[in-house]
């Protein structure tokens, strides 16, 4: 537990080093998100209809764009080598690394989600809706995305292989996070898929770690 | 000696035969001609069965004959992939470089083969459902799945050390198999929420034997091609990888003295 | 049962016809792939060989 936090220490100090890379996942989210209204006729019902669903697509590309950032610095300087070389406990090391880096993305644009939702009119009750659904979801994004990265790191430009690998798996988390907001709209249930979102993310813990850790064992020699 | 420790002698020999190469070539050699004969035979005969004797569906009419090729490749798009996950398994816990030759030579015939299935699937549609693609479970997931194809291919192909290449490629696969049975799930439910399975309805009578002999023998028809595919892709890989290795010399020389 | 009749495939015949030809014509696409690289493998390891040995000669 230890390692963990102390990783997770360790990236937020790097991180805040750095703040106008920090909140470039943040900014892609909004333009991205904003990029939908313009595309589209311009009726109130009809982006109230599909905002939920455009906000939920904004951030999984928000979070696969920031994915290639995760590993690159440190591999660079070579500490992700000495890493990997050295430590014991690199599963749990790599866990607080991408839950740091979770913290920078998707937990931030889910804070700013509500304001998007208040572009696209959609009414405060589904707003916590999707708040709840973001906070849930982006940290699978995150982890399974992890294991991507992780696959790529070596590699000078990995970012469009990145993109070919987790897009489809990313596929369940989009349909339950978004399929929770339609759901909530015509007034029904949403226990089940926050429940099923929640064993996404406990599965995502617990698995990913070890995947990360493997492939960067493979993927750095 | 009990009959399982003989049983699993034998498996252990086999075993380390195929982890050679060299023996993994020679056996291949001889499984080649083997699997594509019966292959052709089953092929064949399913299609005959199939076009001619089969009679015609009583609600689909002679458009249900799709479904000889489109089963098999359905089947096969998924059966190829619990080959490769599991021969990356093998490579990766292992160690056994065989394995990852059977599984990367596996990638591109599973990736055909979901194609195959879908475009069948989709010119099955038109006249049966009047749409040649609808967001349906099976449909959805089986893109999917054609998308993870390309993606293992993909990984494998960006590296440029073979071994760093083959472990991507086998942890990628394997993580597919923890998710392709939820992406599964997930769409089922999701599209069982947004429409009915109205089209899809599968409620039919069973089918009748000389319908089903027709596609049994095209199932096994299609996995016994696959074997030989993947014994002629194998066959190209190890050349190429051993490509230094003596024994690889001496067969070219032989053959090319034969000639 | 005629000929014109077993093709007409009761209406759908263009249905079945090209699924059945785009399936049996990817097998045989594998297939003669497979056997093209087999030829330009051969081919290109026996050139090697021959060099090597011609390099050894002039030693």
């Amino acid at each position: 537990m230890n390692t963990l936090f102390l990783y997770f220490q360790r990236e937020w100090k790097l991180m805040f080093r750095n703040t106008g890379t920090l909140i470039l996942p943040l900014i892609f989210f909004l333009i991205i998100a904003l990029l939908f209204p313009f595309s589209l006729p311009a009726e109130v019902s009809l982006l109230q209809r599909i905002g939920g669903g455009v906000i939920w697509v904004s951030a999984v590309l928000a979070t696969m764009l920031s994915l290639e950032s995760m590993f690159q610095a440190d591999y660079q300087d070579g500490t992700l080598e000495q890493m990997v070389i050295h430590h014991r406990e690199l599963s749990l090391a790599m866990m607080g690394k991408v839950l740091a880096h979770w913290t920078a993305t998707g937990l931030l644009l889910t804070l700013f989600s509500p304001l998007l939702c208040m572009t696209f009119n959609i009414p405060s009750d589904q707003i916590w809706v999707l708040f709840f659904g973001l906070l849930l979801g982006t940290p699978t994004l995150t982890l399974i995305g992890a294991i991507g990265a992780a696959l790529t790191v070596t590699l000078r430009r990995g970012g469009v292989l990145i993109a070919i690998i987790i897009l489809p798996l990313y596929i369940p988390i989009l349909i339950f996070g978004a399929g929770m907001l339609s759901q909530h709209a015509q007034g029904l249930e949403i226990v089940s898929q926050i429940y099923t979102l929640g064993a996404m993310l406990v599965l995502a813990l617990t698995l990913a770690p070890f995947a990360i850790a493997g492939a960067l064992k493979t993927t750095i020699n | 000696m009990n009959p399982f420790s003989i049983i699993w002698k034998f498996l252990d020999r086999t075993y380390h035969r195929l982890a050679s190469p060299r023996e993994f070539y020679t056996i291949a050699q001889y499984a080649t001609p083997i699997f594509g004969f019966l292959s052709l035979i089953l092929i064949i005969s399913g299609a005959y069965l199939g076009l001619f004797e089969a009679p015609a569906d009583y609600q689909q009419g002679d458009s249900f004959r799709i479904i000889y090729v489109h089963v098999p490749a359905a089947w096969l798009s998924l059966f190829v992939y619990m080959v490769m996950a599991t021969a990356s398994a093998i490579g990766l816990i292992w160690r056994m470089k065989m394995a990852f030759v059977v599984a990367i030579c596996s990638a591109p015939l599973g990736a055909v083969f979901t194609a195959l299935a879908l475009i069948t699937g989709s010119i099955w549609g038109k006249p049966i459902w009047g749409t040649w693609w609808t967001w349906d479970a099976r449909l959805t997931s089986e893109l999917i799945l054609l998308f993870i194809y390309f993606g293992v291919m993909a990984t494998y192909y960006a590296f440029e050390e073979r071994k760093t290449a083959e472990k991507a490629m086998a942890m990628l696969s394997i993580v597919g198999v923890v998710i392709v049975p939820i992406i599964h799930y997930s769409v089922e439910w999701w599209t069982s929420l947004h429409q009915g399975q109205t089209i899809f309805a599968e409620g039919g009578p069973r089918m009748p034997a000389d319908m089903l002999t027709p596609l049994i023998l095209m199932i096994f028809g299609f996995m016994f091609f696959y074997g030989y595919a993947l014994f002629l892709a194998a066959q190209n890989k190890v050349l190429t990888q051993e490509r230094k290795a003596r024994w690889v010399r001496e067969l070219i020389q032989k053959t090319g003295n034969q000639r | 049962m005629n000929w014109a009749e077993f093709f007409n495939m009761g209406g759908y015949a263009f249905h079945v016809w090209t699924s059945w030809a785009l399936s049996i014509g990817a097998l045989i696409t594998i297939v003669i792939v497979a056997k093209l690289n087999n030829a330009k493998i051969k081919k290109e390891l026996e050139r090697q060989i021959r060099r090597e040995a011609k390099l050894q000669q002039e030693k």
